[in-house]
């Protein structure tokens, strides 16, 4: 497969670690990757790139996960791309929320990297 | 002690015994709709047929007549109700009450004292969830750990990770760990209580927490069921505390009398939970009008409040939280917020929209006023009130659009907010 032929995921992600991680284990599992560090970049590089998938982190500097996802499902022609919110809050009312705003699936910290890389690829191949 | 109306007790014993009326009334030699009346408080009664609906019941006559304190009844159910797999006769409690008053007392009181202990953890694991600071502490705690983990995982089992790479992991892993046990000592330290905290949160905790276990809405003293009285005296703790739980509960009723809730729901959703407009319709304060809508009863057509009122150095005299809006209980909250702007235009009411770093909205309404008399050569005493909520498409407010959007945070420490002209704490957890 070429490099271009690859799926994009986009993350977004404050904190360089966590970011570094997702990065390696994605393109570890054959996926182009790209990673922003705020809400703001994250909409740019949206429009800049279109993703096949979004990695978003709930809380970040400024606008939040959730104004990010709102505001791709609304103004970004995001309608369909699956979006997975990195979380560490677990509770219902907050999942709620977030599916209200559209997130397609949580996850919730501390996770496995093999059950994220899992639902990476079944969102992906729903998609 | 509560007692209850003779009618009332006499189907309490009817129901202990599973006699239905019918039953207790052919034992009484009555009829049933006669029965019904007294059991329901709406027939006096007193002589025969006392005594012989006594008689029907197998108990004396005076003890029916004079009644038993049922919450000392209550309390030693509820306890043998609690202790599961001993096949305890709660069904026999007032007998057992009836029989060994003294065994029975001890039994509330120890239960009494379970249940107070049980509060305190509920009070305290509530603090817990909404305080803010302690919600960002576990967010980055969580981040911290899960990046560790999935760091340790590759490091552990893939054998082919470049050593560049691998390098970088390693430092990650010091780093993380690094600012993990940061973040614990943080925590620990905020959880550290000073002796000035202890005695200000007891008297307002357990008011506090009475609200939260009614969702803030107490039926019983809206519709006088009981009194102030019988709802403090099973509370323990120290004089100050029940005073200050009695001053507060007693407020509560008076609120409730002056504004009752079943006319001032239907005047309120008539004009859209208006404050200005609901008072000067029902000529009364506007702190009162804010104190009654974020006590009412819930239901998915009413809006939700928060309340949140200041004295005039910002300190809190009364909080109402929301689940996604938490307050800070002794001041320090976001300077950003109306409710401190609006003191400088005492009887000026602000309305605004509030963003928060999480995404939330909410609309908020502000107001300062006067809590004493102007004297020359004194300064005036103002408090200030905030109400918000989150519900505000049920609302009415035709200048919505208009309203301001004040990007705010709850507090400095937890609002990652850059460059905040209000800013006078550092945002503790690292990520600004």
């Amino acid at each position: 497969m070429t490099e271009s032929a690859k799926q994009l995921v986009l993350v977004v992600e404050d904190e360089p670690a966590q970011a570094e991680l997702l990065r390696y284990n994605l393109e570890k599992n054959g996926w182009r990757v790209v990673c922003v560090d705020s809400g703001d970049d994250a909409l740019l590089m949206y429009r800049e790139t279109m993703p096949d998938l979004v990695i978003l982190d709930w809380m970040l500097p400024h606008l939040s996960g959730i104004e990010v996802c709102s505001e791709i499902r609304k103004n970004e022609n995001g309608a369909h791309v699956p979006i997975l919110m990195l979380t560490a809050r677990g509770q219902e009312e907050d999942r709620l929320r977030g599916i209200d705003v559209g997130a397609d699936d949580f996850i919730v910290k501390p996770y496995s990297v093999a059950d994220l890389m899992e639902r990476v690829a079944r969102n992906l191949i729903v998609n | 002690m509560a007692r209850t109306h003779l009618g009332t007790r006499i189907r309490e014993n009817r129901k202990s015994k599973n006699l239905s009326q019918k039953d207790l009334a052919s034992l009484a030699g009555i009829s049933a709709s006669y029965l019904n009346l007294i059991e329901h408080n709406r027939r006096s009664i007193a002589g025969k047929t006392l005594i012989a609906l006594a008689k029907g019941l197998g108990i004396d006559a005076q003890t029916l007549s004079e009644g038993m304190d049922t919450s000392l009844i209550d309390r030693v159910k509820r306890s043998g109700l609690k202790m599961r797999g001993f096949a305890i006769e709660t069904d026999r409690s007032a007998e057992f009450a009836a029989r060994f008053p003294g065994f029975a007392r001890l039994i509330a009181r120890l239960q009494d004292q379970v249940d107070q202990q049980e509060q305190q953890l509920t009070a305290l694991a509530d603090q817990m969830h909404h305080d803010p600071f302690f919600a960002e502490a576990m967010h980055l705690m969580l981040s911290n750990i899960t990046t560790i983990r999935s760091t340790a995982e590759i490091l552990a089992n893939e054998t082919d990770v470049p050593i560049d790479v691998a390098r970088r992991f390693m430092d990650n892993l010091r780093d993380e760990a690094n600012r993990l046990s940061t973040t614990v000592s943080d925590v620990l330290e905020h959880f550290e209580p000073s002796s000035e905290t202890q005695s200000m949160t007891q008297g307002t905790l357990s008011f506090e927490a009475l609200l939260e276990q009614n969702n803030h809405f107490l039926t019983d003293l809206e519709y006088k069921t009981t009194s102030a009285d019988a709802l403090i005296e099973n509370t323990d703790g120290d004089s100050a505390d029940r005073d200050k739980l009695r001053a507060s509960i007693n407020s509560y009723v008076d609120m409730a009398h002056r504004l009752p809730i079943d006319p001032f729901m239907e005047q309120a959703k008539q004009v859209g939970y208006d404050p200005l407009v609901l008072a000067q319709m029902l000529n009364t304060d506007i702190s009162s009008i804010c104190f009654r809508l974020a006590h009412m009863p819930t239901d998915a057509d009413v809006p939700k409040f928060g309340l949140l009122q200041c004295d005039g150095s910002g300190a809190v005299l009364y909080r109402k939280q929301l689940s996604t809006f938490n307050l800070p209980r002794f001041g320090g909250a976001c300077a950003l917020w109306p409710v401190y702007r609006c003191m400088s235009q005492t009887g000026q009411p602000v309305s605004a929209f509030l963003d928060m770093p999480t995404g939330e909205r909410f609309y908020t309404f502000s107001i300062s006023y006067p809590v004493a008399p102007p004297q020359i050569g004194m300064p005036a005493q103002n408090e200030s009130i905030m109400l918000f909520t989150a519900n505000y498409e049920l609302l009415a407010n035709a200048n919505f659009a208009a309203l301001p959007q004040l990007a705010v945070g709850l507090q400095c420490t937890v609002c990652p907010r850059p460059n905040c002209t209000a800013r006078r704490d550092a945002y503790l957890l690292g990520k600004s």
